[in-house]
């Protein structure tokens, strides 16, 4: 079963390149059809798997004997969380797309398909060759979508995002090969390889090589150049999976293979993992604030929220960890949204920038409306699943780092400035054309009212993903919301 | 020699006899019936040695070893030379018999384990390959083209000779079982120009200057040859010479290193701004020469190298066999939409720079990570960082050629020249094997 989670996109991508040209709608469907059926298809896996092992499904097959490389995928639910949400962000896409995407359609939709599958097999790999291929396999339909596809510089951008990314793999494969070399047996699989001690000298060098790939996609400063440039040139559906599966594939590989691969490094490194989650929290923020375009300022705050995940992601506490796991799926939600107001705005408006938008309002009210929730989302507002996600890992980091956790709370003060700008000069004000503005169409409710239900649904009820996805299987049941907040000051300004 | 020095030597051989009736051919029959005698005794060649795989080591005096990773570099000869042969249009019939005697040459030095054998067979590649760029020698370019890799390889091989001459000086022998001095002025300065004469071969700088020319200007099918079969020889033998650590210390571990890490870097910083996208391949390839003398540098075993051997020619000569149906200036412009024109085409080429750039599911791909494996596996960091650098930058260049495929055809569609059924099935063969090598490569 895990396999058609990859075949499906990967077959889909395929059948809408054939359909192309010639059928549009077709192609459209066929795409729309297989990402969703993917993301039901993980929903299914992860309600109905039986875990009487570690995983809730497994394929084991052999590939190349001689490489002690084998076709190893392994789905617990966290894992499978991610494949659901990637297909589900995928299909997402597609909707985005209908009116933006008119031209070589079959290649757009091939390499939506592409993206995902590459994402979900780096979700479940748990052969390391096998992960480096899905992860370097990522790079290049990505980049089609952005370069091909996207606005303004898109080649540049999407050059950029090449050029860092790749740069990374290198830093992944050089210390998958290092470690693969310093086993006993010859192996890739990463739970085999973690059987093999080391020192925690080598464990620090190896994991600064191991997550450089990592660090780059997720991005964290000083290393994030590439990620406003490609989210801010990249079409509505390209920009939707950069922030929602790409960003996550980072996120992802150090929540799964630090601690297991590198446990004393990733405890030695901690610190310095806050420090660097912090200062992308606040940094983000900040440099949010100053955008004057709202796509760039989306992508600044995945900055931002991305430096919250990392912060809760090496945090000894359970609290933050599982945090850090709600907050990957509640930025999803939230930044993908609001990727698809903003492109539906550029579609019809014709531009991103801030100063030429405005009036929402009373042009296009059901747009309005969706700007104001999922703005409400970002600045993670009571109720929304973004509060819980930064809720939890401010509390579990203050167990350890106060002053981190302070600083991590004033970066929600930066976020409500930064969601009243862009809903000031988008939803209010007065609008440079004051003609009404066709408003969202059913494609775009559809998804996004699905976004919003979710976004509530977790934000009401935590539990039910925090038992999905249950981000630290071993540890302590993890209460969520049971702390009280760590700093007055910060649960006011959220709730003003 | 005895008979049992021949038997194991019979490749070479039939590659000998192979280029001389062809020769003789030559007069009276066309391109194609002299290709196809060529290739038919490289091909009857590798088979031979094929055949020999699992036979033991050989040592002919102290000159060659004929052992697996050398029959393979032979079968490797054979195959690339018979499939350089099929994309050969469009030249004199000479050409072919001048590959034939190049392939020989190469396949003479990848077994070479004494300093004078490595002196006279990197004549004997680089000499008919000098012929076999000029042409029909009615295009300007070409011949300007040639003579820089004629004096370039007159360089080279005064340099070889030169160092074999301070090597045997030094050590009083030039068989690589020989001690090595150490410390010794004169032996280091000799591996060092011997260093820069296989250099020379492979593409690497300092004697690199050649190469985007010979790319741009020679027939395409000899240009392929040259970053495929000519280049392997020079590889192997820095191998043996490098594993027999027949090198003074610094040499080895100072010089060689240095050159690979310059080679990748400055490969990938002078692509980044060719217009032209032969030229484009030819630094791509000074870039490859620089991963491959760093496959040679790594303890691994030889097979390693010549696996990258296999996917990068695969990948450069479907590359070469996409740009001879394009003119010969042929820059991003003309690639436009090529893809939606002729799918086979676009695809081929999008292929071949996928695996160019190292990127799954190609035998590009997994010849990088062989690689990184190799490096990281000596913890050769500094030329991992050197690499990696260069394959950042290098995805650029492979970018920057690979877009306008995909991209909307513009209005004006340049004409393409048409190809042979051997070209084409060459063209086939290649795409296949690019996959082939990434899927399932052979441990």
């Amino acid at each position: 079963m895990l396999v058609a989670l990859l075949l499906l996109p990967f077959l889909g991508g395929l059948a809408a390149l054939g359909a192309g040209r010639r059928r549009p709608l077709v192609a459209r469907g066929v795409a729309f059809g297989a990402l969703l059926l993917t993301s039901a298809l993980g929903l299914t896996l992860l309600a109905g798997g039986a875990a009487d092992g570690p995983w809730l499904a497994e394929v084991d097959a052999p590939w190349s004997r001689g490489l002690g490389v084998r076709f190893h995928l392994v789905a617990d639910g966290f894992a499978l969380a991610l494949a659901s949400l990637s297909g589900g962000l995928g299909a997402l896409g597609v909707l985005a797309s209908w009116r933006e995407i008119q031209t070589r359609l079959g290649l757009f939709h091939l390499a939506v398909c592409w993206t995902v599958a590459a994402a979900i097999g780096v979700f479940l790999a748990a052969d390391l060759l096998l992960f480096i291929t899905f992860w370097e396999a990522m790079l290049a339909p990505a980049f089609v979508l952005i370069a091909l596809f996207g606005h303004g510089a898109a080649e540049r951008s999407a050059l950029k995002f090449l050029i860092y990314n790749q740069v990374g793999g290198i830093g992944l494969i050089a210390a998958t090969m290092a470690l693969v070399a310093g086993a006993e047996t010859l192996t890739f699989d990463a739970y085999a390889l973690a059987e093999t001690p080391r020192s925690p000298a080598v464990q620090v060098a190896l994991l600064l090589g191991f997550s450089l790939a990592f660090l780059v996609k997720l991005p964290v400063i000083p290393i994030h150049g590439w990620l406003p440039d490609a989210h801010t040139d990249a079409p509505t559906a390209g920009s939707i999976l950069l922030a929602g599966v790409l960003l996550k594939t980072g996120a992802y590989g150090l929540y799964r293979f630090a601690p297991l691969l590198f446990p004393d490094a990733a405890a030695a490194l901690a610190p310095a993992a806050l420090g660097l989650g912090v200062a992308g929290a606040l940094y983000g923020g900040l440099v949010a604030c100053g955008q004057r375009d709202a796509k760039r300022l989306i992508a600044y705050t995945s900055i931002g929220h991305m430096g919250f995940v990392l912060a809760g992601t090496f945090s000894p506490s359970p609290l933050a960890r599982a945090g850090a796991g709600v907050e990957m799926f509640a930025h999803a939600f939230s930044s993908s949204a609001l990727f698809l107001m903003v492109g539906a705005l550029r579609e019809r408006t014709g531009t991103t920038d801030m100063r030429a938008l405005g009036g929402l309002q009373a042009r296009a009210p059901r747009l309005a409306a969706g700007f104001g929730f999922f703005a409400a989302a970002a600045l993670a507002m009571p109720g929304t699943a973004n509060f819980i996600g930064e809720a939890l890992i401010i509390v579990g980091v203050f167990q350890d780092a106060p002053v981190a956790a302070v600083l991590l709370a004033s970066a929600l003060v930066l976020s409500v400035v930064y969601a009243t700008r862009l809903l000031r000069s988008t939803v209010f004000g007065e609008g440079a054309g004051e003609a009404p503005l066709a408003d969202a169409g059913r494609r775009e409710m559809a998804g996004a009212a699905a976004l919003a239900v979710l976004v509530l649904g977790f934000g009401l009820q935590p539990q039910i993903l925090l038992d999905a996805i249950r981000p630290d299987a071993s540890s302590a049941p993890v209460a969520p919301r049971a702390g009280p907040p760590p700093k007055g000051a910060s649960t006011s300004t959220v709730a003003s | 020699m005895t008979p049992a020095d021949l038997l194991a030597l019979g490749p070479l051989a039939a590659w000998g006899v192979a280029a001389v009736l062809a020769l003789l051919a030559c007069p009276f029959t066309s391109l194609g019936r002299v290709r196809a005698l060529a290739a038919a005794g490289l091909l009857g060649g590798g088979a031979w040695a094929w055949g020999q795989l699992g036979a033991g080591a050989h040592e002919v005096g102290d000159l060659l070893v004929v052992d697996r990773p050398a029959r393979l570099l032979w079968m490797y000869a054979a195959g690339g030379g018979a499939l350089v042969l099929a994309l050969l249009e469009d030249a004199p019939r000479e050409t072919a018999v001048l590959l034939v005697v190049s392939a020989l040459g190469a396949g003479v030095l990848g077994a070479a384990t004494h300093g004078a054998a490595i002196v006279s067979s990197l004549a004997l590649v680089s000499t008919p390959l000098i012929g076999a760029i000029a042409g029909r020698a009615r295009d300007a370019d070409a011949l300007g083209a040639a003579y820089i890799y004629l004096i370039l390889a007159g360089v080279a091989s005064a340099a070889t000779g030169l160092g074999v001459a301070l090597a045997l000086a030094a050590q009083g022998t030039l068989a690589s079982s020989g001690p090595v001095g150490q410390g010794d002025e004169a032996a280091v300065a000799g591996a060092t120009l011997l260093v820069l004469g296989l250099a020379f071969e492979v593409g690497a700088p300092p004697l690199h200057g050649w190469v985007p020319d010979v790319y741009r200007a020679a027939p395409p099918a000899v240009a392929g040859f040259s970053g495929t079969v000519a280049r392997s020889g020079a590889l192997l033998a820095l191998a043996r010479r490098l594993r027999a650590e027949a090198l003074p210390p610094p040499v080895a571990e100072l010089v060689v290193p240095v050159l690979a890490g310059a080679a990748v870097v400055l490969g990938a910083l002078l692509g980044l701004r060719q217009r032209s996208l032969r030229r484009m391949l030819g630094c791509s390839s000074i870039a490859h020469g620089g991963f491959l003398i760093a496959m040679a540098t790594a303890d691994a075993p030889l097979e390693g190298l010549l696996f990258y051997l296999c996917a990068y020619g695969a990948a450069v000569l479907a590359a070469f066999a996409v740009a001879a149906r394009l003119p010969p200036a042929a820059g991003r412009a003309e690639l436009r939409g090529l893809l939606g024109r002729r799918p086979g085409l676009g695809g081929a080429w999008a292929l071949a720079l996928l695996s160019l750039a190292g990127l799954p599911v190609t035998g590009g791909f997994a010849a990088k990570l062989l690689m990184f494996g190799a490096l990281a596996h000596d913890g050769q960091w500094a030329l991992i960082a050197a690499a990696g650098l260069g394959t950042g930058l290098g995805l650029v260049m492979y970018a920057r050629f690979g877009l306008p495929v995909l991209a909307d055809p513009g209005p004006e569609a340049p004409r393409l020249r048409g190809a042979g059924p051997w070209a084409r099935a060459a063209l086939f063969l290649l795409a296949l094997a690019i996959l082939w090598l990434g899927v399932a490569p052979p441990a």
